[in-house]
């Protein structure tokens, strides 16, 4: 049977009525919009996600991937918004091979809200859908509860305010592709510095029809870190340790298969964090 | 007015009520509560008492029985005195309760760090409520017993974070406490006298309290770099650094490893528990200056409630210098 | 009927259980204003090069019902300052007249009213801040505006805890999340004040207005603007949003799979 596990649901149920706190969701108090122009449409979104006041992760993904031609920015919890993305986009792709044709924005919007709409709101999932399909151009918002909402601009998140207060006093009807992303990524830039729970850098999705998707990830950077006064380097043998045991190369091979890589350093993928020289 | 101002004494109830705490400073951490929690009868009342006449320990008891809710309580305690029937609410000595909740949180941080002849004091210029940015320039130091509006002629500087008009009210009333020192005896306020005057104000407001963590900072009768913590309720400690507020403890750490030389060791100077600790150096000014900063471009870089400008006022035996600098704005 | 005459004409006991007393408080901390009741909406600021510039809409809201569509929220406190309130009426109207009596108070003195519009939100702030003490507090929001003793432009904000802050664009209510952001797009945190002049901030609380009046439904398209320079304070009561666009809702057509 699919869907979720309630097997802890009395337990936990007890433990919170005893006082034990829920635990703490990483949510993507985000800030995220949404445009049509007249050949497409445009989503951004900030790159904050955080735990409560502290910054969980500096520059996250937030626009998901649905199929080549919808994508979507979500809002609300990361794990959620991560999930449910993936299950829909999963779905698409098995309806758009048995039905042989593109899939549809309504669709994967429909297939979103109902779902959502089953788990009256314990899904938090706020999600900006938007894509280009047979029928055209589809901009929706879907809210955990299931509701939706169609229109040419659209934000979401808790900086949805300080963005949609731009679309407000700047926008206007037939925007060209390069209007659309300025007007989506000053709107993000407003969440950024106006709401706590959105910062760090721009990043945007511009779909078009017989056009390649393009996501511009981190269209825009605003926000790098400046360089530190002191140099926080410590000598080798700073850490105290109370034992230490070398482990030679020919000993592990005892254990595990050992591949030596070229020192390419293409071939790291991720970020590489950042140390002190 | 006597030593301790009850005039609010049915407030502390709200400590209980709500669930956000003051950050006590704690010393006996659990060790009452089991009496509370097996005769949870007039809870508060024997709070009160406990934290009025053991001040050393005024401890997370409060906290603890916010934890339990209504309900449990009610399970728990026979407040009402009467057997009812259980759809008819127990109405008696059932007082109703205000929802206005006389705090807020206005977010930011700060930190003091002292050396030989110099005392820092620094703090983040953001000011917030919720998710809102109220004002990207408040400044949280403040010169403490000056000649004029401007601070001129202080030698004294507090800080403060938490609830912004707390704070207010009670650098004016440190201020005025100091300026009247002044006038009174004809000399300057020491700052262990004004440190310890800080406390006696904070702790007036025992059963009410200033929401905020104070720091004053100054130099000591021999010109050494002074500072002083505070909690809320008025338990103060001399130290050589301190953060507080939002990103403490974010910083807290860097500083107890740059500025003490915690958990660093000297290389190579011995085997396992040999190892010998690295001792703590007094800093230069400029080193503290620099580490200051430092602390608050990575608060600012993973705390939302930091950031905007940066503060710092340094006491030297020449004066008191202010310095701003830029932080990020998101 | 019982033999006792204080019983008489009351409700019986065996009927209709013992009184409630709790609705009767005798001891306990006594009922003050815990929610406001008759409420308006956001006051915006802005200060330019030579003075500030203050609006507010005429709307009273009773809960979700727009009850008084002609309240005026900008205040005159003498000649050379404006407060603007949002928040309860009445709390409001309360401190309007307290104001008054001081203008009037300092009036009859030698030197007549000297108060700036500095010296009058510290006051507010304070009268704010114990009456929050006393968890009785009004329940308002405002905007002082006006100059300091220095003679600089002066804006500065205070609520019904106590709290203060000033910066060169305010706005409280709905408009702190609306209106700010359009404001420190405008007008940046560092631009010198030299650089707004009295046309710009003017059209840009209009344009905050009318974006507060597409988004927050506790508002409405009538507004009061008050311009303080040095020459006065001058107040428009009657004003009307102009220049709105509907144009986004065109192409509107239900808010899923409906086209026509």
């Amino acid at each position: 049977m699919p869907g979720f596990d309630f097997t802890n649901y009395n337990r936990n149920a007890a433990l919170h009525a005893r006082g034990v706190p829920l635990p703490k969701a990483t949510s993507t108090g985000t800030t995220i919009v949404g445009c049509v122009y007249d050949k497409g449409v445009v989503i951004a979104a900030d790159t904050r996600a955080t735990s409560g006041p502290i910054v969980a992760d500096k520059n996250c993904e937030k626009l998901h991937y649905i199929a080549p031609k919808i994508w979507c920015a979500g809002a609300g919890t990361a794990a959620d918004t991560e999930f449910t993305t993936a299950l829909i986009s999963s779905n698409v792709e098995l309806h758009s091979l048995s039905t042989g044709r593109d899939p549809r924005v309504i669709t994967c919007m429909t297939m979103l809200k109902q779902h959502l709409f089953r788990y009256q709101g314990h899904i938090g999932a706020y999600l900006v859908v938007a894509g280009v399909d047979p029928t055209g151009t589809g901009l929706y918002t879907v809210h955990a509860h299931g509701s939706t909402d169609k229109l040419p601009y659209v934000t979401m998140g808790s900086g949805s305010l300080a963005a949609m207060s731009v679309f407000e006093s700047t926008w206007q009807p037939n925007l060209d592709r390069q209007g659309a992303i300025d007007i989506c990524a000053e709107a993000i830039k407003a969440g950024i510095f106006n709401d706590l729970g959105s910062g760090s850098n721009v990043d945007v999705c511009v779909i078009e029809k017989d056009q390649p998707t393009q996501l511009l990830r981190n269209y825009m950077k605003p926000n790098e870190r400046p360089q530190k006064e002191r140099n926080y380097r410590f000598p080798r043998g700073t850490t105290a340790y109370l034992d230490q045991r070398v482990i030679s190369k020919e000993d592990m091979k005892k254990y595990v298969t050992i591949e030596t890589l070229s020192g390419d350093d293409n071939l790291a993928t991720g970020d590489s964090m950042e140390v002190d020289t | 007015m006597g030593p301790v101002n009850f005039s609010n004494l049915s407030m502390s109830n709200l400590t209980s009520r709500n669930k956000r705490q003051l950050p006590h400073r704690v010393r006996h951490p659990a060790s009452l509560l089991s009496i509370f929690q097996n005769s949870p009868i007039s809870r508060i009342f024997y709070i009160q008492h406990f934290n009025l006449f053991l001040s050393s320990c005024h401890c997370d008891i409060v906290s603890r029985s916010s934890s339990i809710s209504p309900k449990m309580t009610s399970l728990m305690g026979n407040q009402s005195g009467t057997i009812g029937y259980s759809f008819s609410e127990p109405t008696s000595a059932n007082v109703k309760q205000h929802s206005f909740y006389p705090y807020t949180d206005n977010g930011g941080s700060t930190l003091g760090i002292t050396g030989a002849d110099f005392a820092i004091l620094a703090g983040d210029t953001r000011s917030t409520s919720g998710y809102n940015i109220n004002s990207r320039m408040v400044p949280k130091v403040f010169k403490i017993g000056g000649d004029d509006e401007t601070g001129e002629g202080a030698t004294i500087i507090l800080s403060v974070v938490g609830f912004a008009a707390d704070g207010n009210a009670l650098k004016e009333k440190l201020d005025t406490v100091v300026k009247m020192y002044k006038y009174q005896h004809g000399k300057s306020m020491s700052v262990s006298a004004c440190a310890q005057r800080l406390s006696t104000i904070l702790y007036e407001k025992r059963f009410f309290p200033y929401y905020v963590h104070a720091i004053l900072a100054g130099l000591d009768e021999e010109g050494v770099g002074a500072l002083y913590s505070y909690d809320p309720v008025g338990s103060y400690e001399r130290e050589q650094c301190r953060a507080a507020g939002a990103a403490s403890s974010l910083i807290m750490p860097f500083l107890d490893n740059q500025v003490n030389s915690k958990n660093q060791y000297i290389p190579g100077s011995g085997e396992g528990h040999a190892l010998v600790p690295k001792k703590a150096e007094p800093l230069d000014k400029e080193t503290a200056k620099k580490l200051v900063q430092d602390a608050f471009t990575s608060a600012v870089e993973r705390h939302i409630e930091v950031g905007d400008g940066l503060q710092m006022v340094i006491v030297t035996r020449e004066g008191i210098e202010e310095v701003f600098h830029a932080l990020k704005q998101d | 009927m019982n033999h006792f005459p204080e019983a008489w004409g009351r409700p019986r006991n065996d009927v209709y259980g013992a009184y409630d007393h709790s609705y009767l408080q005798t001891t306990g901390p006594k009922a003050h204003t815990s929610s406001p009741a008759v409420t308006g909406t956001s006051v915006v600021g802005v200060k330019f090069n030579g003075g500030v510039v203050i609006a507010t809409d005429n709307l009273a809201s009773y809960g979700s019902l727009a009850r008084f569509s002609d309240v005026k929220r900008l205040r005159k406190f003498g000649d050379k300052a404006m407060v603007g309130f949002g928040g309860d009426v009445s709390d409001m109207q309360y401190l309007d007249r307290l104001l008054d009596s001081m203008d009037i108070k300092e009036n009859y003195s030698p030197h007549g009213n000297m108060l700036n519009a500095k010296n009058l939100h510290t006051y507010l702030a304070k009268v704010f801040y114990k009456r929050r003490s006393e968890f009785n507090p009004l329940w308002n929001h405002v905007l002082v505006a006006g100059f300091d003793a220095e003679g600089e432009p002066f804006l500065s904000s205070a609520d019904l805890l106590g709290t203060t802050f000033s910066a060169p664009h305010l706005a409280t209510g709905f408009g702190a999340h609306l209106a700010v952001p359009i404001l420190r797009r405008k007008f940046p945190e560092g631009t010198p004040l030299e650089q707004v002049s009295k046309e710009d901030a003017i059209e840009a609380l209009k344009e905050c207005l009318k974006v507060l009046f597409y988004r927050d439904a506790r508002s409405t398209d009538k507004y009061s603007i008050a311009v303080i320079t040095k020459d006065g304070i001058e107040l428009k009561e009657d004003e009307q949003i102009q220049g709105q666009s509907w144009a986004f809702a065109e192409r509107i057509r239900g808010y899923g799979a409906q086209t026509a």
